[in-house]
């Protein structure tokens, strides 16, 4: 499969900080890539690069599989970008401003079109200050793609909306790769990553600290199954198990045996006359994999 | 080509959807137009204080009751209005050619015969030709003949209480002064085009370009092929198009206010090279600030500063020492005289070209330095 874009050792340094601290990543045609990792994992300032916003310090970027040392107006026309602000005129509405970034590029695909495709037919008239966060986050898609490009950046598009307005985005997400783009993704939702990327790339502090597809990811943390509870009493569990994590009252154990494991913590909590509640038991998850990376949880 | 217009379009729209940018742009100086010239339009040329200047000529040197008489007067005069000046003419003086030039407010001519007062205040005989008055039709120079011409009335009063029937009688004679065309809509018109190209350069355009940052704007514009100088083209030709708008509103209310001269093309050009120092300005600005916040709070000061302190709605020159030197770094200060000069056929001075053009060449270097470092959002 041919790789779209390719990055070799990428580094960002700024005054003390070290933004991105030598990437390397590959993003094959008709895929979608999500850059996963905690708020300042470098996530931003990797894509930002790509799509030309910032300067690299060092390292090596290929598209369509030639070397550029800076991202021109060639590249610029085929790739198509959300940033994780959307930025438009308050004061136009949603046709104006779909109309506006098309006169940006040399090819556009028609106003009617995208709103058609976009399912905001019925709000092509609303200036863009009275939209509501999913109806914006439907209009910057619609931006992203309005030069119809071949990689779409799409730079944590579902912050912020609530549950239905994410999966709604989600459909759209999954339809843009049926029409054959390639979408590089960020976002700190594991859940986001595990619904649409074919490939996860999990960052933290600028680095690159696992990559793979969801299976292969959770396959390597070598985990069965993970039980869930609630409590008051953490003292009297962690003796009893040193993998417990702990996430304000709710509580993690990690386990290759969830019947011997269970057992346990319901006799611990009978000998020590104390209550768990909501236990319950699931799959390991990106989230997982994260916390077993680093000791943190994506969250933090 | 086809980016900078559509990008203009766009900015053209954003703007002209931002209430606040076009009441102040495109409304709010042309409404001053008009209300200062309903206000004021019938005053001579904003010098409001009463501060006259009368020149009087003896065809026959004053002697006895006469000279005791007008001495009183006019030195009583000069005590009581202080700002006011009398001074004493040649005979041969050419009064006409005074007057034309403004010299005077008024100019008073006793005949040759005025010390026969001093026979008729004892005997009752002889005769005294008419006092002349000569003034311009000035509001100034109508309201310096008043002041004597009740004066004129007193004295009369004062000869009548020591004889009979004793009157002195006086004559008026208009004569148009050189300048006679010159009013308060002359005074005000260049004015308030400096204040719309002020609220234009110092507002908006600043404004626009910082909230652009503020809100990433230029960051999305920058993920597609929209290059840095596509971007200001576009910023400021939406900018210019509010503007000239406004400059033809302001010019439709002075054509109907028949404001003189509007239409000189060394006018229209003068207009034209203080826009492109007033943008320059706004770009000096905008060179400094990186949060609509901060910007918005100094061009707010810096506007009401530079238009107050320019002489726009009133003379400057005698402000106190402690502001008068913001009036003389002022560039508004230089293009408001600038204009006026030539609106009403005066000559341009060196300063009213060399201070605005040292502001235009200092706001586009600056700029031109800072703005790579303004469009990166690192």
């Amino acid at each position: 499969m041919e790789n779209v874009i390719e990055i070799k050792n990428l580094k960002k340094y700024y005054k003390g900080v070290k933004a991105v601290d030598g990437v390397s990543l590959t993003v094959e045609k008709g895929k979608i890539i999500a850059i996963l990792g905690p708020n300042g994992a470098g996530k931003t300032t990797t894509v930002e690069t790509l799509e030309g916003l910032r300067e690299a310090t060092s390292g090596d970027i290929y598209y369509f599989g030639e070397k550029v040392n800076k991202i021109s107006n060639e590249i610029k026309e085929k790739i198509g970008v959300q940033l994780q602000s959307n930025s438009f005129f308050e004061n136009l509405n949603v046709k104006e401003i779909i109309k506006a970034f098309g006169g940006l590029y040399e090819k556009s695909i028609p106003v009617a079109t995208l709103l058609e495709r976009f399912k905001l037919k019925e709000k092509k008239n609303s200036k863009i200050k009275n939209l509501s966060g999913g109806q914006l986050q439907r209009v910057a898609l619609a931006v992203s793609v309005v030069n119809d490009p071949d990689i779409v950046f799409l730079d944590e598009p579902t912050t912020g909306l609530d549950p239905q307005a994410r999966r709604n985005l989600w459909e759209e997400i999954e339809k843009l790769k049926k029409d054959g783009k390639t979408i590089i993704l960020t976002t700190h939702y594991m859940e986001e990553a595990e619904k649409l990327a074919d490939k996860i790339y999990i960052f933290d502090m600028g680095k690159v600290i696992a990559e793979g597809t969801m299976k292969s990811l959770i396959d390597s943390i070598n985990m069965s199954s993970v039980i869930e509870f609630e409590t008051d009493s953490e003292d009297h569990i962690k003796n009893e198990f040193p993998n417990l994590n702990a996430f304000d009252q709710k509580y993690e154990i990690e386990t290759d045996n969830v019947e011997k494991d269970l057992i346990k913590l319901m006799e611990i909590s009978k000998e020590k006359d104390f209550l768990i509640n909501n236990i319950f038991i699931r799959k390991p998850n990106l989230e997982d994999v994260f916390l077993h990376l680093t000791g943190r949880s994506l969250r933090e | 080509m086809k980016r900078i217009i559509n990008l203009t379009k766009t900015y053209t729209k954003a703007l002209f959807r931002e209430p606040e940018a076009v009441f102040f742009t495109l409304l709010f100086p042309a409404a001053m137009l008009i209300f200062f010239i309903t206000i004021f339009g019938g005053l001579y040329n904003g010098e409001n204080e009463i501060q006259v200047r009368v020149g009087v000529v003896y065809e026959e040197e004053l002697t006895g009751f006469s000279e005791k008489i007008f001495n009183n007067v006019f030195e009583g005069f000069k005590e009581n209005m202080k700002d006011s000046d009398i001074e004493y003419l040649e005979k041969n003086t050419d009064i006409n050619q005074l007057i034309k030039e403004e010299k005077y407010d008024l100019i008073i001519k006793f005949p040759e015969n005025i010390n026969n007062l001093n026979l008729k205040m004892m005997t009752g005989l002889g005769n005294i030709d008419n006092i002349k008055f000569y003034h311009s039709p000035k509001s100034q120079s109508i309201l310096s003949r008043d002041i004597m011409e009740s004066i004129f009335q007193q004295i009369n009063l004062m000869i009548n209480s020591k004889g009979e029937q004793i009157k002195l009688n006086a004559n008026y004679q208009t004569i148009n002064s050189e300048n006679s065309n010159f009013d308060y809509k002359q005074f005000i018109f260049p004015g308030i085009l400096i204040m719309a190209i002020f609220t234009a350069s110092i507002f908006n355009l600043p404004i626009s370009y910082v909230a652009d940052i503020e809100t990433k704007i230029i960051k999305r514009m920058k993920s597609t092929p929209v290059r840095g100088y596509q971007y200001f083209i576009a910023l400021l030709i939406s900018n210019l198009i509010l503007l000239l708008l406004a400059l033809i509103i302001i010019y439709s209310v002075g054509y109907y206010s028949n404001i003189e001269n509007i239409f000189k093309i060394d006018f229209i050009l003068l207009i034209i090279y203080y826009l492109i120092c007033g943008i320059s300005f706004g770009l000096l600005i905008a060179s400094f600030f990186k949060k609509i916040a901060s910007v918005s709070v100094f061009a707010n000061i810096l506007y009401f500063s530079t238009i107050f302190l320019s002489g726009l709605y009133f003379p400057v020159k005698d402000v106190p020492w402690i502001i008068r030197w913001f009036v003389y770094l002022n560039p508004g200060t230089y293009m408001v005289d600038g204009l006026r000069n030539v609106l009403n056929n005066n000559d341009l001075s060196l300063n009213q070209f060399l201070v605005p053009t040292i502001w235009m060449i200092m706001g586009l270097i600056l700029f031109s330095v800072s703005y790579r470092r303004l469009l990166k959002d690192e």
